[in-house]
């Protein structure tokens, strides 16, 4: 498949991009100028859903992109999510991404899906993501790459029903995840017992009352005694207001009765303004907790909305029947049954699988080509390798090179396809001169007859370039000013 | 001159003065008449009823068993009771360190309460040093007294225990059976004072003091000898029922001093409670018509007479034991 050209059409500006079927390289002296945004605008118009870059939105343009493929040229027209033929005999448009396989399967000739869904990882090196996906992973946005899935669509190995019944069985197990959280999270709120069948505000509520209630019969009982003082009082001044004196024999003067002479009259006074006074300390305390309780009960209301949520969802928590036991049961038991299905996939995908050694002896021959071979396991099965922590940043750079070139020619073998290869950024951080040079000689030895664009700030690269598409400043710099007709 | 030596201390070094005033004033309650915690003067200040003073520095420790600055604040107490005192006074220092000069020869064990002559050479002649340091003329050593409380710990039961020992000794005393009241009359206490520390112009006087005591007797008047005449659930349901109207016919005035001065001519060769209750079982008839308890059946009516009664000869008892034990 070769990319001939791509026409951008923003608003009324349009500007075409031509390509050369050989070497070509997407040029810019400085980052940031929209090498990577050409890139992805070329798999945007073949269909891919693909996420914009920064400052530009590819919904907004409209894309006419040529290629050719088994001597056959297609034309492609893109709007949004609408893809259509331009000169086909095929005038259908197709809903992306739901039907992108469908389209792409008359352009490449197969309807395998599990080779239509993996190709992208093979040609494609992204700025980001491209240069660390080794065997599964993200590609860009949200197509990815499976080495078990390539392998069984270019071994012609269907395993749909058993993959759709581990999928379901998937969907299960997560669900009942969920429920074990859920079970979790009851059991958690049992043990702090938080809730209870009384929110914090009405416990605050109860305990206020019951202050106020104290408050209240102390209020009472101190009437009463004002009431008893009002009393005595009255008695008393009934006594002297009558102005009794005794006399005492033996002694000459009068001894008034009064409340200083009467017997008892103060001790009983004194009694009762003590009790007076340790009611009414008693209340200063009471309505110091009240004062506080009042604020904590505001300071409740103030939060009211999201705790009611909180204490609405834990109180309905609290009230599912969940057998935690149970569910973890069932999980263990689906997880075995999901296991079983992916061991069975597994090994119909494995077993004398020739793609599998032919794969496995390309990447060893590109790995010696890069002196890459103390990685390389004598074992085929290193292809489907998950250890990729310990490698360093060159060292993957490069593993990822050996590996996808080694995919671009299974897929060359067994499909009859010449994919496109388009590298973006292929020098990297971390990879040296001597590095780089050795992967392009793989592609100027090995990827001859493949078109291949790359896109990068250097120039120097070993690889002599058919065309150069420099971007000076921006994307749709020195576009035409266009004004669409309607076809 | 006096220095204003006023200070804010921290929760432990309140609570220890506090109680120390609790302890000091309880000590003294024959001859006190009114008591200031943090004075214009002193931590402490008892006016006596002889016109003299006791002042006193409380100074605390969180853990009896540290020993730094001890020995510094002594000598600050020292000067600062000095100043404090014009003429005719007690000085106190008042600790809480078992061993309050840290010294080898240490006087201190427990509650101890030792005046100047009684401390151990190295311990006077270390007061005798803050005298002179501070070239405190007039200071009495006759006058000057260390007392140690014990007074530490997060339980609260732990640290007042001598507190409530002081408490219960006090209750001795007077002759009045304690029966748990110790705890409760300490919270009234110690709510008296901190009440009374946040305003500087109120003295407690030995009469806001007690009274409290006599209040707290009252609420719990023994019912049960009536038990033996009645159905007990009867005379727990009417006490119950009339518990307020029997605490308010017993403050009123006209009754009590009708049934104290009639009580004080009742013969009878029962002594202390049996006098009461020989009392009321013979006379309880004659205030029907003083007391108005409105009840179908008239045994419930006796009942409540009765009580309100015993609870009046109760309280007139309690008021002359405090009276008698405290000089109040």
């Amino acid at each position: 498949m070769i990319f001939i050209s791509l026409e951008l059409r923003e608003g009324i500006y349009r500007k075409v991009f031509k390509f050369n079927n050989k070497n070509n390289l997407i040029f810019s002296d400085k980052n940031s100028k929209g090498k990577t945004t050409l890139l992805r605008l070329m798999l945007y118009s073949l269909g891919y859903n693909i996420p914009s870059t920064q400052k530009i939105d590819f919904k907004n343009f409209e894309t006419t992109l040529t290629i050719e493929n088994n001597g056959k040229q297609y034309t492609i027209f893109r709007q949004n999510n609408t893809i259509c033929f331009l000169n086909n005999d095929n005038q259908r448009k197709y809903i992306l991404p739901y039907e992108f396989n469908e389209f792409l399967s008359i352009i490449l000739k197969t309807e395998n899906e599990s080779i239509l869904n993996n190709l992208l990882g093979a040609f494609y090196f992204d700025q980001e993501k491209g240069w660390t996906l080794l065997n599964r992973g993200s590609v860009i946005g949200k197509n990815s790459f499976y080495i078990e899935d390539l392998i069984r669509g270019l071994s012609n190995r269907d395993c749909s029903d058993l993959l759709e019944s581990a999928n379901d069985i998937k969907f299960q197990i997560d669900k009942y995840k969920k429920m074990y959280d859920l079970s979790e999270y009851k059991r958690q709120l049992e043990s702090e017992n938080t809730v209870s069948s009384t929110s914090a505000k009405e416990l605050l509520i109860d305990d206020l009352s019951i202050i106020t209630n104290k408050i209240s019969n102390i209020n009472k009982e101190i009437k009463s005694i004002n009431s008893i003082l009002k009393e005595n009082e009255e008695f008393i001044k009934y006594i002297e207001d009558s102005c009794i004196s005794i006399k005492i024999e033996g002694i000459d003067e009068l001894i008034p009765v009064n409340r200083q002479t009467i017997y008892s009259y103060t001790d009983n006074m004194d009694f009762i303004l003590a009790r007076k006074s340790l009611l009414l300390s008693e209340k200063i305390e009471l309505t110091k907790q009240l004062s506080q309780y009042n604020k904590k009960l505001k300071e409740e209301d103030s939060l009211i909305d999201t705790k009611t949520l909180i204490e609405e969802f834990d109180a309905n928590i609290m009230m599912i029947d969940l057998d935690q036991v149970a569910v973890q049961n069932v999980i263990k038991k689906l997880q075995e049954e999901r296991n079983k299905i992916l061991k069975i996939i597994k090994e119909k995908t494995k077993t004398n699988n020739d793609v599998i050694q032919f794969i496995y002896s390309h990447v060893k021959k590109y790995a010696r080509q890069l002196q890459m071979e103390e990685y390389i396991t004598e074992d085929k099965d290193y292809i489907f390798t998950k250890e990729l922590k310990g490698l360093s940043g060159a060292v993957l750079h490069k593993l990822v090179f050996i590996f996808k070139m080694a995919y671009l020619k299974a897929i060359e073998k067994y499909l009859d396809l010449k994919l496109p290869i388009i590298l973006d950024s292929p020098k990297g951080r971390e990879v040296d001169k001597i590095n780089v040079d050795a992967m392009f000689d793989i592609l100027n030895n090995e990827f001859s007859e493949h078109q291949i664009i790359i896109a990068s700030i250097f120039k120097d690269y070993n690889m002599n370039f058919n065309h150069t598409i420099t971007i000076k400043n921006l994307l749709m710099d020195g576009s035409e000013i266009h004004i669409a007709k309607d076809d | 001159m006096t220095n204003n030596r006023n200070a804010s201390s921290s929760a432990f070094g309140w609570d220890f003065q506090v109680n120390s005033a609790i302890f000091l004033f309880l000590k003294n309650i024959e001859m006190a008449q009114n008591i200031k915690v943090e004075g214009k003067k002193e931590d402490i200040e008892i006016s006596l009823n002889d016109n003299s003073m006791i002042y006193a520095q409380a100074k605390s420790v969180v853990d009896p068993n540290d020993k730094r600055n001890l020995r510094t604040k002594l000598e600050k107490a020292v000067e600062s009771l000095n100043d404090a005192c014009d003429t005719n006074c007690k000085l106190i220092y008042v600790t809480n360190s078992n061993n309050p000069f840290v010294s080898e020869t240490n006087s201190f064990d427990k509650v101890t309460y030792l005046k100047f002559s009684e401390l151990s050479q190295s311990e006077q002649e270390f007061i005798i040093s803050c005298v002179n340091n501070k070239k405190l003329e007039n200071f009495n050593y006759s006058d000057f007294y260390i007392l140690d409380i014990p007074f530490h710990g997060e339980d609260l039961e732990n640290r007042y225990k001598y507190i409530k020992e002081k408490v219960n000794d006090f209750f001795a005393d007077i002759k009045v059976s304690s029966d748990n009241y110790a705890r409760k009359i300490l919270d009234v206490w110690q709510g008296l004072f901190f009440h009374n520390s946040t305003q500087n112009k109120i003295i407690i006087s030995k009469e806001e003091f007690l009274w409290p005591l006599v209040v707290l007797f009252c609420e719990n008047v023994d019912i049960s000898w009536l038990c033996e005449k009645y159905e007990e659930s009867l005379v727990i349901d009417v006490f119950r029922t009339y518990e307020k109207t029997i605490v308010s016919c017993s403050e009123n005035f006209k009754l009590v001093t009708k049934i104290i001065n009639k009580f004080a001519r009742f013969n009878s060769s029962q002594l202390g409670n049996k006098k009461f209750l020989d009392y009321i079982e013979k006379h309880y008839m004659e205030y029907r018509d003083d007391i108005d308890v409105y009840h179908e059946d008239p045994i419930c009516k006796d009942i409540v007479i009765q009580l309100i009664i015993y609870r009046i000869l109760c309280k007139r008892s309690d008021i002359m034991k405090l009276k008698g034990g405290t000089s109040l």
